[in-house]
């Protein structure tokens, strides 16, 4: 039989009889000769254990078990296998019939390897993309509440400092206020900048498109700076070409920003020599125009070496220690969104030069329109305005009512909720409602909407409302819209930008001013 | 000393790590390199339980299928227990993880079942344990092959409940 089955079969099967109680009773040796006459089966291999519960399983009509593609080792010297096994269980014997397909097999395992390894990769990529895509979000959403709670205590702190400001103060005290300014200054910015940078990341961030005056604001610019000079003993030399067209359309704020970074930057690491300011008309057709700003030191300029990574966020290539490593990234990120371009010059030592083209359009329909006329606000015939200021937080409601008591034409009464605010909108008339957005128990929003639809009384649904929040999600003005809040006014802010949408409010409402 | 034999098949999704516990308790051994095992492999390993019996662990280490119906019955033929593994960092081999039981609890009553999430060394364990909350994943324990961690504690787990 062994001779037969060698001849049938090449060598690739291996036929064994056992008895039920799993002793070997006849075998050949082509595949695994370690198996001799008399050896117990469940010791050859773990997987003859099977054979046990097929025992107690097994009926004449089903007697026949197939286990294809076992990996097989028996005796210390066989090579493993791969077969499939066949075991048939008669009343008197077992036999099992071993067929050897260890080629076949590895060689279909190379495809199944490759389509295995192609599913797992891309579902991993699914994974970690989803998890970035979270990471990504929590951190956004992580800087907007950081961005938020910052906010309002830089608020307070700017707002009292001014108020100081007009106290009787000594020569130091003036100075001293003036370096906790700056600083608060500095710190807001990199708040801001955190906060802009995630909203270009999230794709939400939104460029203005009107009418500004471009050399007013290169002019305001200068000014600033001129102190700045003059402070750290450098000369500013400015160059504006005469040919600028002043009015553009753009967004002027964020032109702001980027200049002011730069030349912050540079004022920044230039310890003596100069500061330059140029802005010139470098080109441009009929509407469009690309005007160049150059913003050059004598400071301590970077290497070569460090050009190449200076926008990226959190490097600084310096050791002064100072800033957040994200003002240079926000510049090249808005310039990108301006689809304008920022270039480095630079020799370590000497200074550096930044080179900034941005794109704008001119404003020609602009030379017809005429300036509104300021608007000053002045106390009404009445005596004073009344302002009703829902605010929770007690150093907010204490700069606010400062701040509106210094212009000398309101009265203020302060709340500290949404429910209180009721009492009094009932009990007294108001010309003027400052309601914080983030209230606790009843939001402002809530409070907004109810007093606009749930009173009859024209004195209360019409009151004039403005929302004040350190909340800076890219919609707050549309929500603010909705929820019936006529203006709104973002932490921080300073007293004249809280009496500028006083009045604009006021004007808009059809309050007395002149 | 009593002596005791039980069949425990290691089933679920390709690339889980079903081959890695299966090395990681049989040898200790761990690799970084994926294999996809073909068919089923056997190995034994004996545990002297505290209340004498020396239990000999019968593991089959099966390829990976992602439905359960498609494993090959005679794989699963005369299990003691079923270790039904899924991967932390692919939702796709747990999403459906509830259909897969019913489908063993439905073909194989009275057969242990233990739900193992692996690779665990690799995720944020909040931030998964959210995830297979929501998608309703009722796991026993989850592992890590690589380090090791909660290995030998599943085996012993299903090992008290096999003699007990």
């Amino acid at each position: 039989m062994d001779n037969l089955n060698k001849k049938k079969f090449n060598d690739k099967v291996q036929l064994i009889t056992i008895s039920h109680n799993g002793v070997v009773s006849f075998t050949d040796s082509n595949l695994f000769n370690s198996v001799v006459v008399g050896d117990l089966i469940y010791e050859l291999h773990p997987f003859f254990e099977i054979i046990k519960s097929l025992l107690s399983t097994y009926t004449p009509a089903n007697n026949e078990f197939s286990f294809p593609c076992v990996h097989l080792t028996m005796g210390s010297a066989s090579k493993e296998r791969i077969c499939d096994v066949n075991i048939t269980v008669e009343l008197a014997e077992i036999h099992v019939v071993i067929f050897d397909y260890t080629t076949t097999y590895k060689e279909l395992n190379k495809i199944s390897q490759e389509r295995n390894e192609s599913i797992i990769k891309n579902q991993e990529l699914v994974f970690s993309n989803k998890l970035l895509l979270e990471k990504e979000s929590f951190k956004n959403d992580f800087i907007a509440n950081i961005n938020h709670e910052v906010s309002t205590p830089i608020t307070s702190i700017k707002g009292f400092l001014d108020l100081l400001k007009k106290t009787d103060l000594s020569y130091e005290q003036e100075e001293l206020i003036q370096i906790i300014l700056r600083e608060s200054e500095h710190l807001e910015r990199i708040f801001s900048d955190m906060l802009d940078l995630s909203k270009i990341e999230m794709g939400a961030f939104k460029l203005l498109e009107e009418p500004f005056d471009l050399i007013e604001l290169i002019d305001s610019i200068v000014e600033s700076y001129k102190h700045i000079a003059k402070e750290n003993a450098l000369e500013f030399k400015v160059d504006i070409d005469t040919k600028l067209n002043a009015k553009m359309i753009g967004d002027k704020t964020r032109i702001y920003q980027i200049i002011n970074n730069l030349l912050n930057n540079s004022f920044k690491y230039t310890e003596k020599g100069f500061v330059k300011f140029k802005v010139s008309k470098k080109g441009g057709k009929y509407k469009k125009q690309i005007v160049q700003f150059e913003i050059e030191d004598s400071g301590i300029g970077i290497d070569k070496e460090n050009q190449a990574t200076i926008f990226e966020a959190f490097v600084q290539h310096n050791d002064k220690g100072e800033g957040s490593g994200l003002g240079l990234h926000v510049v090249k990120s808005l310039v990108h969104l301006m689809k304008g371009t920022v270039e480095v010059e630079s020799e370590l030592g000497k200074g550096t030069k930044f080179i900034l083209d941005v794109r704008l359009r001119h404003d020609i329909a602009d030379n017809e329109k005429k300036k509104a006329p300021n608007v000053k606000l002045k106390a009404p015939k009445s005596g004073r305005y009344r302002v009703l200021l829902v605010e929770n937080k007690r150093s907010t409601q204490y700069l606010i009512t400062r701040l509106l008591l210094n212009q000398g034409c309101f009265f203020v009464d302060v709340v500290s909720s949404a429910e209180e605010a009721i009492k009094a909108i009932e009990n007294r008339t108001y010309d003027l409602l400052i309601l914080d957005i983030k209230l606790t128990g009843m939001s402002g929003f809530d409070l907004a909407l109810k007093i606009r639809k749930d009173y009859a009384d024209e004195f209360i649904k019409d009151i004039p409302i403005l929302g004040i929040s350190a909340i800076k999600t890219l919609n707050i003005e549309n929500l603010c819209a909705i929820n019936g809040i006529d203006s709104f006014l973002a932490k921080p802010f300073s007293e004249e930008l809280l009496v500028g949408k006083i009045t604009k409010l006021f004007k808009r409402k059809g309050k007395q001013y002149s | 000393m009593s002596k005791l034999s039980k069949k425990i098949a290691l089933v679920g999704p390709f690339g889980v790590g079903k081959t890695s516990l299966f090395r990681r308790f049989i040898d200790d051994a761990f690799s970084e390199d994926y294999k996809s095992t073909l068919g089923v492999q056997i190995q034994k390993k004996v545990i002297h339980m505290d209340n004498g019996t020396a239990l000999s662990m019968i593991l089959w280490d099966t390829e990976g299928h992602e439905e359960i119906s498609e494993s090959r019955s005679s794989y699963l033929l005369g299990s003691h227990a079923f270790i039904y593994v899924f991967d932390l960092t692919r939702i796709d081999t747990y999403k459906n993880i509830n259909q897969q039981i019913d489908f063993l609890k439905n073909n194989y009553p009275n057969v242990l079942i233990k739900i193992v999430g692996n690779k665990l060394d690799t995720v944020v364990v909040k931030r998964v344990k959210e995830s297979l909350k929501d998608h309703n994943v009722n796991y026993d324990c989850l592992t890590s092959a690589k380090t090791g961690v909660n290995v030998a504690e599943l085996f012993v787990d299903i090992a008290v409940d096999l003699t007990n």
